[in-house]
């Protein structure tokens, strides 16, 4: 009798061991899977920006596009996924009440270089680390796509390298570790909710770019002598339409993402949770993902009936409801997303008469719109606890108010005064004759059209 | 810089980190030399930028 028993504990503890390797490998791909989900994102920002410019700066748009996720990539292994993991408490760089940050923490597992570095690279016995510092580079990468489309057709290439560098291996990592780690202190003593980054990835990336577009000012010929725009329509909009189509598509895998995987010793339980450890599942992302892409289309074609902003309605309806995906009741995200797409345009407007010349609405669809996202959330999910556990702080108003400023704040200073740095330096913007003769003539040593583009018909009135 | 694990030469009973120069100086050489081609790419990259806007101001 004590033979068998002992012989199906241990079948017991064999079955269990498989499980919890299955559940491990699962955890793994999971996260591994959103990272080609997300270059999705960045196959739609190149479509999406060379389409949106002009035919003589088409290419010299995807150059740049190219250039950002190729440097971003090295930048957050380099020091972006330390500064994530050293800052959640604020620049005192200590400890927090979950023991996961601070500078000691950080260095134990986020550098290139030392004992750390064993977290760096392939590791037998570390399933995680690799593919959560893919999903956060991907993501860091996306901040710097998102600023890209605003600036296309007058920036110098280097010179947007380096902002790429900054905003997505600091500025966006930094308000991430205030407000998207357990630890981060807007977190623990605010509340904030901002489960699907509206506000640390989408409006600190969109105020980064206008801080960049303050110094940069507008595309020759944007704005008349008497304060007027002018509408300086990219080449291509179908390929704008597409890329646009395919940032969506790549924003499942960015929304996965934001989820943890649950079962494993960094998980906060046995199932999915969000990045603050409070309950969701990927049923929670279907319905609310699917309804504001659809609230956001509709709400832009009943202002607009143009394909370009019904496309970046979609965005922009995703955009609205990401702070609380893992929360909203579908129709109330529908809502709140078409209203998004309603406002989209207008908003637009608001910074065109400001004299600020945004190429592809990126500050209205990411800044404007990320931050009325995060502030609605504390209108609809006042009262929700922000936290696992006895004593976590509430979502409150105050608390998303608090989150916006200063995702801002990150985004605009840090942006202002690295362009400014580079335009003192003359490397911001590209000498007149060139912004005029096209950029793609100028620099890039191949032709986007060898063969011409045949004129379309002309737009309905 | 050879296999890092002394037992043999096989891959049995190997775990933790099993890239190359793991626990050595490796790592940090190869991330200083990765942070220096990154610097030198852009160097280069804004010199050959600047010469093409040259003949065009």
């Amino acid at each position: 009798m004590e033979e068998q028993l002992a012989e199906l504990a241990a079948q017991v503890a064999a079955m269990e061991a498989k499980g919890n390797m299955t559940n491990t490998m699962f955890a793994e791909a999971y996260y591994y899977l959103t990272i080609p989900l997300m270059i999705i994102i960045h196959a739609g920002f190149l479509a999406y920006e060379m389409g949106a410019s002009r035919a003589k700066n088409a290419l010299s748009s995807g150059v740049k596009n190219i250039l950002a996720f190729a440097f971003v990539i090295p930048a957050f292994y380099f020091f972006g996924w330390w500064v994530y993991w050293a800052f959640p408490t604020g620049f005192t760089l200590s400890e927090g009440p979950n023991g996961i940050s601070g500078a000691g923490y950080a260095g134990s597992i986020a550098l290139a270089w030392g004992e750390s570095s064993a977290y760096m690279g392939p590791n037998t016995e570390d399933q995680i680390d690799g593919v959560f510092w893919g999903a956060f580079t991907l993501f860091a990468a996306t901040t710097a796509s998102i600023m890209s489309g605003a600036v296309i057709e007058r920036i110098q290439t280097v010179g947007f390298v380096i902002l790429a560098i900054i905003l997505g291996g600091f500025s966006w990592t930094l308000a991430a570790a205030w407000g998207w780690h357990a630890d981060g202190w807007m977190v623990t003593q605010w509340g904030l909710h901002d489960f699907g980054a509206a506000g640390l990835v989408h409006a600190v990336a969109a105020f980064f770019a206008l801080g960049v577009l303050i110094n940069l000012g507008p595309r020759i010929g944007k704005f008349n002598a008497d304060g007027s725009a002018n509408d300086l329509p990219g080449h291509n909009m179908p390929f704008t339409a597409t890329g646009l189509m395919l940032i969506i598509v790549g924003f499942w895998g960015f929304l996965m993402a934001c989820l943890v995987v649950g079962g494993e010793a960094w998980s906060w339980g046995a199932n999915y949770t969000t990045i603050y450890g409070t309950p969701t599942n990927l049923g929670a992302l279907a319905f609310n993902i699917l309804m504001s892409v659809a609230g956001g289309i509709i709400g832009a074609w009943v202002m607009t009936r143009d394909p370009f902003w019904m496309m970046s309605g979609a965005l922009a309806g995703i955009i609205s409801c990401a702070s609380g995906l893992d929360i909203y009741y579908p129709a109330l995200a529908f809502i709140i997303a078409f209203s998004a797409g309603v406002l989209l345009k207008p908003a637009a407007g608001v910074l065109e008469r400001m004299g600020i010349d945004d190429a592809v609405g990126a500050v209205t669809v990411h800044g404007t719109i990320g931050i009325y996202g995060v502030l609605l959330l504390g209108v609809f999910a006042s009262g929700y606890p922000a936290g696992l556990g006895e004593g976590a702080a509430t979502v409150s108003f105050m608390g998303q108010l608090v989150g916006s400023v200063v995702f801002v704040a990150i985004g605009l200073v840090t942006g202002y005064v690295s362009s400014l740095v580079l335009k003192m330096a003359g490397m911001l913007r590209v000498p007149e004759a060139a912004e005029i003769a096209g950029l793609d003539t100028v620099k890039v040593p191949a032709q986007a059209y060898p063969e011409g583009i045949p004129a379309s018909a002309p737009a309905a009135q | 810089m050879g296999f890092p694990f002394d037992n043999g030469g096989t891959w049995t009973d190997v775990s933790g980190p099993i890239f190359m120069g793991a626990g050595g100086s490796a790592p940090g050489i190869f991330a200083l030399i990765g942070i220096l081609i990154c610097i030198v790419a852009l160097a280069m990259g804004q010199k050959a930028e600047s010469s093409k806007y040259s003949k065009h101001k």
